[in-house]
């Protein structure tokens, strides 16, 4: 059966909102009842670099600007969070201390993995090294890792 | 000639008749979002991403229609029992077998020609009203012709990849010729791991061999200059013109045998 009248057009566009809308309706109501779980701790699944490099093969520059940009989102986020625990104790309050340890623990592989997948990505040994060295809660504090990287950056 | 030609212009219209173009809009979408959100994301170096991407996308979008219409030139028209008609006028099978390879190229041209505008369209976008001092830290300037001859050596692969999907499609079926086509391409690009077996094995038999297939096996990590052209390294027109030599030797090689497979088979 071959239909091409338009109401027939206009229906099935009718329908079809109607189900999406209702596809959609379903949806935020499970996440009402079953929250989804949230994802609060940034991850790093795959940390060796020579192996991100294998499986990405020819798209290694590429896969080198996904790295890159995730380290920047992630310190900005982490440092987003520190900011935002200091003011919540108000404008003297020292950051909170149970951070200080280890503020930025997947730094150093983020900014690893995007220099061995780009040698010459410059920008990113200048401004991953900054983003190490920077004392604690400006950066990671740890300015052992910002010379490894500059290091790594002159071979 | 004329023949080949033919030949060639119809399997650009059956492209064309197929939306094989329609990738075209997926890149230009793809692009002109990509523009727009690395910038908000990133730190400066929105033209070097955005140009890594415009490469990326180009070559994979390549290798999508090389491997899947390439493994169909030869194989549809067998199954379809169009061939019969073919063969039955005056075309040598080495002459439709090239004409389809032609065909396919002629689209994939075109395909590239496109994209290359787009993503200088797209790179002058981006780079407008830079200043000069953020200028200064980029590699290569944002419209750098040197990004032509990245293209070009894309292309080159391109031809290199329909060659093969072409070969198996003569005497295997489409789903066999997509997988091998894709093996050889990912074996293709980690070759250069297998001459330098000797620093894993000890066996002097098994050195040699893994040395034969690194010569035998298409080299294709050797059309890869995206990273060098991003980062403005110059690449030297006799590595062009010795890389595109080794594509078209490989080509006419991949091109004879199959066109003596092809003209071997009996349709019945």
């Amino acid at each position: 059966m071959t239909s091409r009248s338009p109401s027939a057009v206009v229906a099935t566009a009718a329908l079809a909102v109607v189900l999406l809308a209702a596809a959609v309706q379903v949806q935020a109501a499970r996440e009402r009842v079953y929250p989804p779980a949230e994802v609060t701790e940034e991850s790093l699944v795959l940390s060796s670099a020579s192996a991100v490099r294998r499986l990405t093969g020819a798209y290694n520059t590429l896969f080198a600007d996904v790295y890159w940009i995730r380290a920047i989102q992630y310190y900005g986020g982490t440092k987003h969070k520190i900011d935002a625990a200091v003011a919540g104790q108000g404008i003297l309050a020292e950051p909170p201390a149970s951070l200080a340890a280890d503020a930025f623990p997947v730094l150093y592989p983020l900014l690893d993995i995007t220099t061995t997948l780009d040698p010459r990505f410059n920008i990113a040994y200048r401004f991953g090294s900054v983003f190490l060295a920077e004392p604690y809660p400006r950066g990671a504090d740890r300015p052992d890792l910002a010379v490894a990287l500059l290091e790594k950056g002159l071979r | 000639m004329r023949v080949t030609a033919a030949i060639a212009i119809n399997v650009f219209r059956e492209s064309v008749r197929d939306k094989v173009f329609y990738n075209l809009v997926l890149f230009a979408l793809l692009m002109t979002a990509s523009s727009y959100l690395i910038g908000q994301l990133t730190a400066g170096q929105d033209v070097k991403i955005i140009k890594d991407l415009g490469l990326a996308a180009t070559s994979m979008f390549g290798l999508f229609i090389a491997v899947f219409i390439g493994i169909g030139l030869v194989s549809k028209e067998v199954e379809r029992r169009s061939v019969y008609s073919l063969v039955a006028k005056p075309v040598s099978r080495a002459q439709l077998v090239l004409g389809k390879y032609c065909g396919l190229a002629l689209t994939l041209g075109a395909n590239m020609a496109v994209m290359a505008i787009a993503l200088y369209a797209v790179l002058a976008y981006s780079s407008w009203g830079v200043s000069a001092q953020a200028r200064a830290a980029w590699d290569a300037p944002a419209l750098d012709p040197a990004l032509l001859k990245a293209m070009a050596l894309i292309f080159g692969e391109l031809m290199l990849v329909t060659a093969i999907a072409l070969f198996f499609s003569t005497f295997s079926s489409p789903l066999l010729s997509a997988a091998l086509t894709v093996g050889l391409y990912v074996v293709g690009h980690f070759s250069a791991d297998l001459r330098n077996f000797q620093q894993v094995l000890d066996s002097p038999a098994a050195v040699a061999l893994a040395r034969g297939l690194y010569w035998v096996l298409p080299n294709l990590a050797q059309f890869d200059v995206k990273s060098d052209v991003v980062h403005g390294v110059h690449v030297p027109a006799g590595y062009l013109a010795m890389t595109g030599a080794y594509a078209a030797l490989y080509i006419a090689m991949l091109l004879s045998i199959a066109s003596l497979i092809f003209s071997r088979r009996d349709f019945k």
